[in-house]
């Protein structure tokens, strides 16, 4: 650990936020003879600051006696190092056991040799309760968690407690996969107040200048930056986290704040969408871990990660599937496959393969995500609201609604009751379920889910950020439903010129745009303003997602509707066979029909019969 | 009398924790038993303790007796509340924890199981009654018996007349049977042999036994053994079962041993011994009912009574008021009945809960969200539960029985685990039916329906 690391960690695991740390102390205030504990922390550095901080719940440092646990010495030595203990001062109040920091190869060994102590100490105990009249800790991975009961059922007594410990809003979260778990949910930390960076930079500004300060300066900058990204100052943010940086590759001589402070210029550029900067620093980011830490260590993938995450939300999906599959095979070998990170690595994962039309390959993974978080977390924790979003697009792309609906109100809730009901992660909350609810015709329902949406991210990020004009599209979508045509047409303008700004011209969020304008503009009677649009629809999805993505079909299909209306019917033939023999390919793929494969199939059947052409032949089964 | 609780809401949680804790097997007549203990079982016609007392009672000479429970399910407490009914009707009661004897995680052998019954026997002796514990102790006794017979345990000293002496001797032969596997092995390789001989040796010795009891207590009547914690003899974490096979093979093909003649012997075993060895008579102290076995698992009054009567115990009228608020007649407190309802009836769940409100209670009384928090907070102990189990409990929760397959010791790993961990719980009423940990039916269920395979279309003809 580096000499930073305790102020840094004091930022990761703020205690006196944390609900687990704060059961602990409740849990010794109230019980008093044996009781047995289990504290689950992400990593060894989390366990060995835990441990740091013990004398504040205790009031001394002699009143906690530390057991190493050597997994190589078996549970065996660690059962003997305890009952060697004969003589414990009465003043000792916690005994605490914990693992040193090991090698990342011998992780998974480890955590194999917490199981078989947990079975071990179960055994002897009642000698543990007779002999110690204190409490008992155990600290480890979350791992522990799932076999608890199995291989420590009677210490796991009533007079035991289990405590999770996670980080606050971090840069090891975001190597986590957190911002870029979906391309619709960029992170914005997690709850809790961040503290007050005008304090923090008060700080900071009394050793500006004075010779031999400017690494703590530069980790009060980072904290500054931290607490004025969570609390969406971007400005701020981004001067002290820039600063820092600058201050750390000039003067520091510690390779994890900087590879920390990368990762989080990126997440902010990537927050505030100037991609170019955001890619610069995520690549500074896999750099720095390369060359530090090696190829194959956690910090590497979650620069991998975080890489392949841009690379996706760029839209060059073929670039980021090898890296994000590095970063996954990384984490599963260092952390073992129950760790978070992994979690967040299989999200992503499968974020990715959604993307790229292999939904039957994402939805177990996205499966295996969202178990692994809950066993580690439980199940209200916000990682699984996202877990719960992404797993909801992919069941509504699969014509699952109701199970659908189901999860995103289930997320809702969660993120409400975690960040409270203004904060922009409830915004995307409230969009996603209200554009399901659209897309079941429930519109009274929906209509004020997505206005309540649009007003939170207006007041979060200014009225030209790209979330701001998904709000406007979803807002759009439910005016045009409602037959209120004027006020949609304006909204999707809007949209569209943002993100046009923002992601450039042949992005497929503008291609949505485009052909949301084109289907007002037909409904409107302005077939004439409409097709130019629809065709460059097609061209930007054909150029991104390749000609044979479902979203081709439903652009197919759009522009095929359109020169119907003006009787080319030949020409839409052309394409409505195109479409619906794109979304009968997706059918026998993932084993679900498309969403929009009756739709396509109908109005194929329709045309035919106005050719007066039988359908069949050799075109596609429309029957 | 009353408990005096502290007026002041601050010291309050405290005061309940230091109730709650109380954990450890209270015995009637304890000033905690009656402020804190409802008895399970009272006034209902399958109270299991009152069975085996009527079965001691019917059966003047000897009687044999096996009853299983659950972990946290408050067995203990219920055997103490057996020992007093029988102290209270003249029995001379001995009560031994198999636990002080053997290790829970190796194999019992029917040799060394002899021998820690008549010890067990012995020390229980020595503790109620004065007796001389060299002269008349089984473990001076088994000492002896291996001099005279010349049974050389070869590098483990147990000759009477060497350094250590009378009752050091029989201490040492205690603590190294249960402590030094070598030594419990050398000795059962010895006695293996000499069983007959063994077994003649412990008869006499509790023929003298109960003569002695019988005079130093004043009574006619024959004595009982109860040897608790049997139950608690385990395999660790494995593939192969060898602990749980050599309790089998005990109970299963020893039982006229386990019955000392003139004894009323009391063993709990443990649950899953039913599957194994289904024609054995067992009492099962089984879970209280909540609800009862039917389809909407319609509310069990009785067995709602008795969890409120546990938590207004703990908590007395006054802190459940203070603590949960609204509380209506007979302890109906809306917070504390859905901490009920989630315990499923298991008391050491139910306490539990309990204790994790009290952990998360800053501020009196306590709030909804609190209560989902303490809940949440125990049924993540419980995840996750991999997709196979899942089906199995499913079905389980379904058809209010064991739908154990086979007895192969993979399939009786899993249902001990299941009811070790309380994801499955025994009830009876007439019958013994099975159900799911009502904390785990929801995410059950969800499994379930997530993995269930799709509907195959019928295929076209």
């Amino acid at each position: 650990m580096s000499q930073s690391a305790p102020e840094y960690l004091a930022e990761l695991y703020r205690l006196e936020e944390l609900e687990g740390w704060q059961l602990l102390a409740r849990h010794l205030e109230l019980t008093e003879g044996f009781s047995f504990v289990v504290v689950l922390a992400p990593d060894d550095a989390a366990v060995a600051y835990l441990r740091s901080r013990l004398p504040d719940l205790v009031g001394t440092p002699e009143a906690v006696r530390r057991v190493v646990f050597d997994p190589a010495a078996g549970a065996g030595g660690l059962a003997e190092s305890l009952l060697d203990m004969s003589s414990l001062p009465e003043t000792i109040r916690i005994i605490w056991i914990d693992a040193d920091a090991v090698d990342p190869e011998q992780i998974p060994a480890r955590d194999a040799a917490w199981r078989e102590a947990l079975a071990r100490l179960n055994r002897y105990r009642n000698t543990l309760q007779e002999r110690f009249r204190c409490t008992l800790v155990m600290a480890g991975p979350f791992g522990l968690q799932k076999f608890l009961r199995e291989a420590a059922p009677d210490l796991w007594s009533i007079r035991s407690l289990v405590c999770r410990i996670e980080a606050v809003g971090s840069a090891r979260m975001i190597g986590e996969g957190i911002f870029s778990l979906s391309r619709d949910r960029e992170d914005m930390g997690l709850p809790g107040d961040p503290g007050d960076p005008a304090e923090t930079l008060a700080e900071a500004e009394k050793i500006r200048g004075k010779p031999g300060r400017e690494i703590l300066l530069a980790q009060l900058l980072h904290r500054t930056g931290r607490q004025a990204y969570r609390r969406l100052q971007w400005d701020l943010a981004l001067k002290c986290l820039r600063e820092a940086f600058d201050l750390e590759e000039a003067h520091g001589g510690d390779p994890e704040l900087r590879f920390e402070l990368a990762n989080d210029i990126a997440l902010l550029f990537h927050d505030l969408a100037k991609w170019d900067r955001a890619f610069h620093y995520c690549r500074r980011a896999l750099e720095i871990a390369e060359n530090h830490f090696g190829q194959s260590h956690p910090m590497t993938a979650t620069a991998l990660n975080n890489l392949a995450a841009l690379l996706q939300a760029t839209n060059r999906l073929s670039e980021a599937e090898p890296l994000i599959r590095r970063a996954l095979a990384i984490d599963e070998a260092r952390l073992g496959k129950d760790h978070p990170s992994v979690a967040s690595m299989l999200s992503n994962l499968a974020q990715l393969l959604k993307a790229t039309n292999r939904l039957a390959d994402a939805e177990p993974l996205m499966r295996q995500a969202l178990s692994i978080d809950e066993a580690s977390f439980g199940k209200e924790h916000p990682r699984l609201a996202i877990h719960l979003n992404n797993l909801a697009k992919l069941l509504r792309a699969t014509n699952r609604s109701s199970e659908a609906e189901a999860l995103l109100r289930r997320a809702l809730a969660i993120d409400e009751g975690t960040f409270g009901k203004e904060h922009p992660k409830v915004a995307i909350e409230l969009n996603n379920l209200a554009e399901l609810l659209r897309a079941t015709n429930r519109l009274v329902e929906a209509e004020p889910l997505i206005r309540r949406a649009l007003a939170i991210d207006e007041a979060s990020f200014g009225n030209e950020h790209p979330r701001v004009a998904t709000d406007l599209n979803n807002l759009a979508a439910f005016l045009r439903a409602a037959n209120r045509l004027t006020e949609a047409e304006r909204l999707i303008r809007r949209a569209l010129a943002i993100d046009e700004a923002s992601f450039g011209k042949e992005h497929p969020r503008v291609a949505i745009e485009l052909n949301n304008l084109a289907e007002l503009l037909r409904a409107t009677n302005r077939p004439a303003e409409a097709e130019p649009l629809m065709r460059r629809a097609l061209a930007i999805d054909e150029a991104s997602f390749g000609n044979e993505h479902p979203t081709v079909a439903v652009d197919l299909n759009n522009l095929a509707q359109l020169l119907q209306d003006s009787n080319r019917l030949a020409e839409a033939e052309a394409l409505l066979r195109r479409a619906v023999e794109i979304l009968d390919v997706f059918g026998k793929q993932t084993g679900y029909e498309h969403p929009g494969m009756q739709k396509a199939a109908a109005n194929y059947r329709r045309l035919l019969e106005a050719l007066g052409k039988q359908p069949g032949g050799s075109g596609p089964d429309v029957v | 009398m009353s408990p005096i609780i502290p007026p002041d809401d601050s010291l309050l949680p405290k005061w309940l924790s230091s109730r709650l804790n109380v954990d450890a097997p209270l015995e009637p007549g304890e000033p905690l038993y009656q402020a804190l203990y409802e008895p399970l079982y009272t006034n209902d016609p399958d109270d299991p303790i009152q069975l085996i007392f009527q079965d001691i009672a019917f059966n003047e000479v000897q009687s044999l007796n096996f009853i299983s429970g659950f972990r946290g399910s408050g067995k203990t407490t219920e055997l103490f509340r057996l020992r007093k009914q029988l102290q209270d009707d003249d029995y001379f009661v001995a009560y031994a924890n198999a636990l002080d004897y053997v290790l829970p995680s190796e194999p019992v052998d029917i040799s060394d199981f002899l021998i820690v019954l008549a010890g067990s026997f012995s020390d229980s002796l020595a503790d109620q009654l004065e007796v001389d514990p060299v002269k008349e102790s089984w473990w001076t006794r088994i000492v002896h018996y291996l001099t005279k017979t010349k049974v050389d345990l070869e590098g483990f000293d147990v000759k009477v007349g060497g350094k250590a002496a009378g009752a050091d001797v029989g201490l040492n032969f205690k603590t190294s049977l249960k402590q030094v596997p070598s030594f419990r092995q050398k000795l059962r390789e010895k006695m293996a042999p000499r069983l007959g001989e063994l077994r003649n040796e412990v008869q006499k010795f509790f023929v003298d036994a109960i003569k002695l009891a019988k005079k130093k207590s004043k009574t006619e009547k024959n004595v009982v053994l109860i040897f608790d914690q049997l139950e608690q003899l385990r395999d660790a974490l494995g593939d192969k079962a060898p602990v749980a096979d050599s309790v089998t093979s005990l109970i299963g093909n020893h039982r006229e041993d386990l019955q000392i003649p003139s004894v009323h012997c009391v063993y709990t075993v443990p649950p899953w011994l039913k599957f194994k060895l289904p024609g054995l008579p067992t009492r099962l102290l089984y879970n209280v009912k909540l609800c009862n076995n039917d389809d909407d698992r319609t509310r069990n009054g009785a067995g709602w009574t008795t969890m409120r009567n546990i938590v207004e115990r703990r908590f007395t009228a006054d802190g459940m008021r203070r603590f949960f608020g609204d509380v209506g007649p007979h302890g109906a407190s809306p917070l504390a009945d859905q901490l009920i309802r989630f315990s499923g009836g298991h008391f050491r769940d139910l306490l539990r809960l309990l204790r994790e409100t009290l952990l998360r209670s800053r501020k009196l009384p306590i709030t909804r969200e609190i209560m989902n928090s303490a809940i949440v907070n125990l049924r993540a102990s419980f995840l996750p539960i991999p997709v196979k189990n899942a089906f199995w409990l499913n079905e389980i929760g379904a058809k209010r029985d064991s739908l154990l397959k086979d007895t192969s010791a993979e399939s009786i790993r899993q249902m001990t685990l299941f009811l070790d961990t309380h994801c499955v719980m025994i009830h009876r009423n007439g019958n013994e039916w099975y159900d799911v940990h009502p904390i785990i039916r929801e995410e059950i269920e969800e499994i379930v329906k997530r993995e269930q395979p799709a509907p195959q279309a019928p295929a076209s003809t």
